[in-house]
């Protein structure tokens, strides 16, 4: 939940239109009565004096004690899947409007695309109005629903006093990781590239850091044959990884819309296979806000669910460049290779980068 | 083929924002308020129930009129709160309109007798309130059947009240048109606050209410039930979402308004009672000023508005009664030129009435020899013979007279033999003429030839016997004459406002025994029935009259020759020749009175005025000038049993064909101010909108101008509609553009986003828009 209570201004405007309407009513008023000189007449138009007051008024208190609302039923959601959004006000005075309206902002931060709603609600004296909407997204990324201020019209229509706000809330929208993913799992990212280190040298993403006694547990792949034989003692290669021992995967997200929810849902099931797999990944994404790659280390699906939330939360255009090979050179000297996946020719890739 | 325009709206996804779709059912809103509903219908039954009773209720308070109000009271709260469910749902919509209108129908024919005898009773005291109001002794009133009052009216007003709120109700809910409600219940209050009744308080507090919460509802565009959701939806697709209306909301501001117009009238009342507002305050100009004119509308009924004379002081050739008041405009009527010769008053005799027509209110000249002689020849060729041999005791003048505005006909000076010079409009003639001044014409007058200038119809023989009697008429003529004309100066006060004679009432008999005041016309017709009744042959003339003084005050000396106009003896010897505008305000009406010497001699029995009405012209006048009639210009008599079958034919006949005039001018002037109104609304709601609903405007009215109607209930896509152009040859399509278009209305109407400007002025020049 997320309480509009942050007044900052209040503004009033006045509506001409209503404000006509009004004065063209009050001048009707005074003309009958002095045509007819009417006691009726003359008592209309004492209130019709008075109620201009006593509207701005009211809608003035009704300003002060208003609280509004954004509630998400959900805070991730996949493609196609039903959200409830619910705004709603809560007024604590007596005071009521008939007509108020909610400028709401509907967006994808990741994409940058934004749109305005305006609903319109009567507010109860002491009571809550609520607007429920579902909705369902087709596009990966973080939707905000952000009310950037309400605009309350006095019983006459002529005070249109706004508020300011700044409330958001926001839901993430995350691939599927059900369907099964386009690329069979290779030897490249299913841990060959560690299992064959011996044989092929150079190809190791780790480096060996320490040699130590075997101790039970510790991986076949990870016994010093050599040394071992030499020292007729079992002795390991004390690994020091990227991430520890898992694989590193970068996302190089491409500016077009399409092609990187395309790939990000890619690098979802991949991921996901490979945690199926009991494999720790750990996903790069390149920030151009920090010029540093975000590193998220992916052991479980909660933990991949957390890492795109956190890629959605920068926008797409800080998160694409051309560049990324010379940066992950940059960033990562001790890295030899990572998995990359990629869009060349229109199509989804998975490379097996040489770093450097 | 194509689908519908609603089919094809609701197969459309609204997009909040690219890829967030709202996947749910825009009408489903209700389940956040339980009670919303009902609340909702409660406060249109509230405020349907406030209007009724403030309007009908206040109306009735203010005359008075008791009937019994719990049972008034009851059937409006039940009949508001019948009419709010109305629209709960459309089935019943149907069957509950199809319900009440039965029940209106069955009570309305099994109560038709306390209904129609109640409203006549209403109708019946606010008459005599208008009476009073107006001071007219004339009562319009109608025939109750029923002889409880108090019940009739109860039955009457429980029925107004089921059938005002079906109505109002109709209007508000179904077709949203507060103002066209509200109104007609103002125009209810209007009669009494006119009338000087004031409506009781609480009255007041309900109508206020009833009409402020009328008010606020339409500008916050409240709504009783939910918008449809074809509304809803087209309002999403240009992101707007309406959450349903609070009914807490809305009862709340009922009660505010309540609170304050409660407030307002309690304080105002007690701090300055309506009593004390009512003794201090003054009458307004323009109710003065439409007086004359609603007393014609409660006299007369609506063709009491068109019922005017024209302007010649309120004469028009012997027709009587037609008049509530003489509105003067000071305009020239006749241009004349001559030169004055008396200090006495100058007459230019223009009707002569010979019989007059009891009940239809009218001098008429039918009568052939009375025509002839009504022009009396014989005195002006005796005066002309005795000027060819005596010009020291006689006089021969020449007057040109030009009719600028006044109506076609002969403006004979006293005494001329051009009785058959005619001056139409624009025209001037010259009239030669031999007044009496210090001679008697030679011989004798011709005798009488019928004894029509002493016929007194029966009709008016006992009002007149009865004024005789009671002003002490007898003696000599002179006598006669002179106490006649005291006795009017005394009694009978001169006025340009005598009020109109009512229907089923004679003119002169209405004069001397009720209203007794009025203008020349009133003095001089009663004047010839009283002295033809004494004996005395008289006639009625119509014309116009020049004071001395008026000559001297307003006239125009000229260079002109004054032997080319006037020879022989003159009573004012030091005279020139003049030129005199004659206005309405000269018209006058007097008494002509046979001497066997002298022959038909004018005598005045006008009083002197005494009240100081100018009778300035209104522009509601100018306005009702338009439809004035000279020939139809006396409604007021009403057909006594000894009119003939020809004369109601002809009544009958002429009333008919002058409404229907007054309607199709009416028609006429409505149509293009309809026109405009339309036009004026379409440019502001075109200049309001987007791009898109601009584009949507210019289509509708590009296919109003095909007039193709018909097929729009038919063709309901854009698909449709653009295909039947291009097939009838309204547009082309060269190169896809009717596809284009086809593509530009449906983004224009359904698409998310305004249209470009670009692509607004591309539809625009493939339509032809």
């Amino acid at each position: 939940m997320n309480t509009i209570n942050h007044i900052t201004n209040k503004k009033i405007s006045i509506s001409a239109l209503h404000l006509a309407a009004f004065l063209l009513i009050y001048i009707i008023n005074i003309l009958l009565f002095f045509a007819f000189r009417g006691y009726f007449f003359l008592l209309l138009g004492i209130i019709l004096t008075l109620l201009v007051p006593c509207s701005f008024y009211m809608a003035w208190r009704l300003a002060d004690s208003i609280e509004g609302d954004i509630r998400v039923t959900h805070e991730t959601v996949r493609p196609g899947e039903p959200v409830d959004v619910i705004v709603s006000a809560t007024n604590r005075s007596l005071s009521c409007a008939l007509h108020s309206t909610w400028l709401l902002t509907v967006g994808n931060s990741f994409f940058q695309t934004y749109n305005d709603q305006k609903i319109l609600l009567s507010i109860p004296p002491r009571g809550t109005k609520r607007f429920p909407m579902t909705v369902s997204m087709t596009d990966l990324g973080r939707i905000v629903f952000t009310c950037k201020e309400y605009i309350l019209t006095d019983l006459l229509g002529i005070f249109l006093i706004r508020v300011d706000c700044k409330p958001e809330e926001c839901v993430f929208v995350l691939p599927k990781h059900e369907e099964p993913s386009q690329f069979s799992l290779p030897e490249a990212y299913s841990g060959a590239a560690e299992l064959t280190e011996s044989v092929r040298k150079g190809s190791d993403h780790s480096e060996v850091s320490d040699i130590r006694a075997y101790v039970p547990g510790d991986r076949p792949r990870d016994i010093h044959w050599k040394l071992s034989a030499r020292q007729r003692e079992l002795m390991v290669k004390e690994r020091v990884s990227l991430s520890g021992s898992e694989h590193v995967l970068l996302l190089a997200l491409p500016p077009e819309t399409e092609k990187v929810q395309q790939l990000l849902s890619e690098g979802c099931l991949i991921v996901t296979e490979m945690i199926k797999a009991h494999m720790t990944v750990r996903l790069l994404v390149w920030n151009q806000h920090l010029y540093a790659f975000d590193s998220y280390s992916c052991g479980s699906e909660e933990e991949l669910e957390n890492a795109f939330c956190e890629i959605f939360r920068t926008e797409l255009s800080a998160r694409s460049t051309t560049l990324l090979k010379g940066y992950m050179a940059n960033c990562y000297p001790q890295l030899r290779s990572y998995m990359c996946l990629t869009v060349k020719d229109d199509t989804i890739q998975m490379e097996i980068c040489t770093n450097g | 083929m194509a689908k519908s325009i609603w089919k094809k709206k609701s197969q459309q996804n609204i997009v909040l924002s690219e890829g967030i779709i709202l996947s749910e059912d825009l009408s489903a809103h209700s389940e956040d308020d339980p009670y919303g509903r009902w609340g909702n219908l409660l406060v249109r039954a509230l405020f349907l129930f406030a209007i009724v009773t403030g309007s009908l209720g206040g109306m009735l308070s203010a005359f008075h009129i008791s009937y019994a109000k719990w049972a008034f009271f009851l059937s409006a709260l039940l009949a508001a709160l019948y009419c709010a469910t109305l629209y709960t749902s459309g089935w019943w919509e149907n069957v509950g309109y199809t319900l009440i209108f039965i029940l209106v129908l069955y009570t309305g024919l099994g109560m038709r007798v306390y209904i129609s005898s109640g409203f006549y009773g209403i109708l019946n005291d606010i008459s005599s309130s208008a009476a009073y109001f107006f001071g007219t002794d004339a009562q319009v009133s109608y025939a109750e059947q029923v002889e409880n009052h108090f019940m009739a009216v109860s039955a009457a007003m429980c029925y107004f009240a089921f059938v005002g709120c079906i109505i109002i109700n109709g209007l508000i809910s179904r077709k949203g048109k507060y103002y066209t409600a509200a109104i007609p219940s103002v125009l209810f209050l209007l009669i009494p606050i006119y009338l000087e009744y004031e409506p009781a308080g609480g009255y007041v507090i309900l109508f206020t209410v009833g009409i402020i919460t009328v008010y606020i509802f339409r500008q916050n565009r409240y709504q009783c039930h939910r918008p449809h959701p074809k509304i809803l939806r087209k309002a999403a697709q240009k992101h707007v979402f309406y959450g349903n209306f609070s009914s807490k909301a809305a009862m709340s501001a009922l009660l505010a308004i309540a609170l304050l117009c409660s407030i307002v009238v309690s304080v105002t009342s007690f701090l300055y009672p309506r009593s004390t507002y009512m003794a201090d305050r003054k009458t307004s100009t323009l109710k003065l000023q439409t007086m004359d004119t609603m007393e014609n509308l409660y006299l007369l009924g609506l063709m009491g508005l068109v019922n005017f004379y024209p302007t010649t002081g309120g004469l028009v050739n012997g027709r009587l009664g037609g008049v509530n008041t003489v509105r003067l405009d000071y305009e020239p009527d006749l241009n004349l030129e001559f030169v004055p010769y008396t200090f006495d008053r100058i007459y230019l005799k223009t009707f002569v009435g010979a019989e007059y027509i009891p009940y239809e209110n009218h001098w008429s000249v039918e009568d052939e020899t009375a025509r002839a002689e009504g022009w009396d020849p014989d005195t002006a060729r005796r005066l002309k013979e005795a000027f060819a041999s005596d010009q020291d005791n006689y006089a021969k003048g020449l007057m040109k007279i030009t009719n600028v505005a006044a109506m076609i006909g002969v403006y004979l000076p006293y005494y001329s033999e051009d009785t058959g010079k005619m001056i139409m409009p624009g025209a001037q003639q010259e009239y030669t003429y031999y007044p009496l001044l210090t001679g008697l014409p030679d011989g004798n007058a011709a005798p009488l030839s019928s004894d029509l200038w002493l016929n007194v119809p029966e009709a008016n023989l006992s009002a007149i016997a009865d004024f005789c009697e009671e002003a002490g008429l007898s003696g000599s003529r002179d006598e006669i004459i002179a106490g006649l004309r005291e006795y009017f100066q005394d009694e009978y006060p001169y006025t340009l406002s005598p009020g109109i004679t009512p229907r089923r009432k004679d003119f002169v008999n209405y004069f001397l025994t009720e209203k007794r005041k009025g203008y020349c016309a009133h003095y001089a017709s009663s004047a010839v029935l009283i002295l033809r009744y004494m004996g005395i042959p008289a006639r009625y003339v119509e014309g116009y009259a020049v004071d001395a003084v008026e000559i001297a005050e307003d006239a125009e000396t000229t260079d002109l020759n004054i032997s080319d106009y006037y020879e022989g003896v003159s009573l004012m010897p030091q005279s020139s020749v003049v030129s005199y505008a004659a206005s309405d305000a000269n018209a006058h009406a007097w008494v002509e009175i046979y001497d066997e010497i002298l022959g038909w001699y004018p005598v005045e029995l006008t009083p002197y005025r005494t009240d100081s009405e100018d009778g300035r012209i209104s522009i509601w006048d100018m306005f009702t000038r338009l439809f004035q009639n000279e020939q139809d210009v006396d409604f007021a008599g009403n057909s006594s049993s000894e009119q003939t079958d020809d004369a109601d034919t002809t009544r009958t006949v002429s009333a008919s064909a002058h409404r229907l005039v007054f309607c199709l001018i009416l028609l006429i002037l409505v149509i293009p101010v309809w026109i405009s109104v339309r036009k004026l609304r379409w440019i502001y709601h075109y200049h309001r909108a987007n791009r898109s609903e601009k584009l949507l405007m210019r289509y509708q009215d590009m296919l109003r101008k095909v007039k193709m109607k018909k097929e729009l209930y038919r063709l309901k896509s854009f698909e449709e509609q653009i295909a039947w152009l291009v097939v009838h040859g309204v547009l082309t399509d060269e190169n896809g553009s009717a596809g284009k278009l086809v593509r530009t209305l449906n983004a224009a109407a359904y698409g998310p986003v305004e249209i470009s400007a670009e692509t607004f002025d591309e539809a625009c020049e493939l339509a032809n828009l």
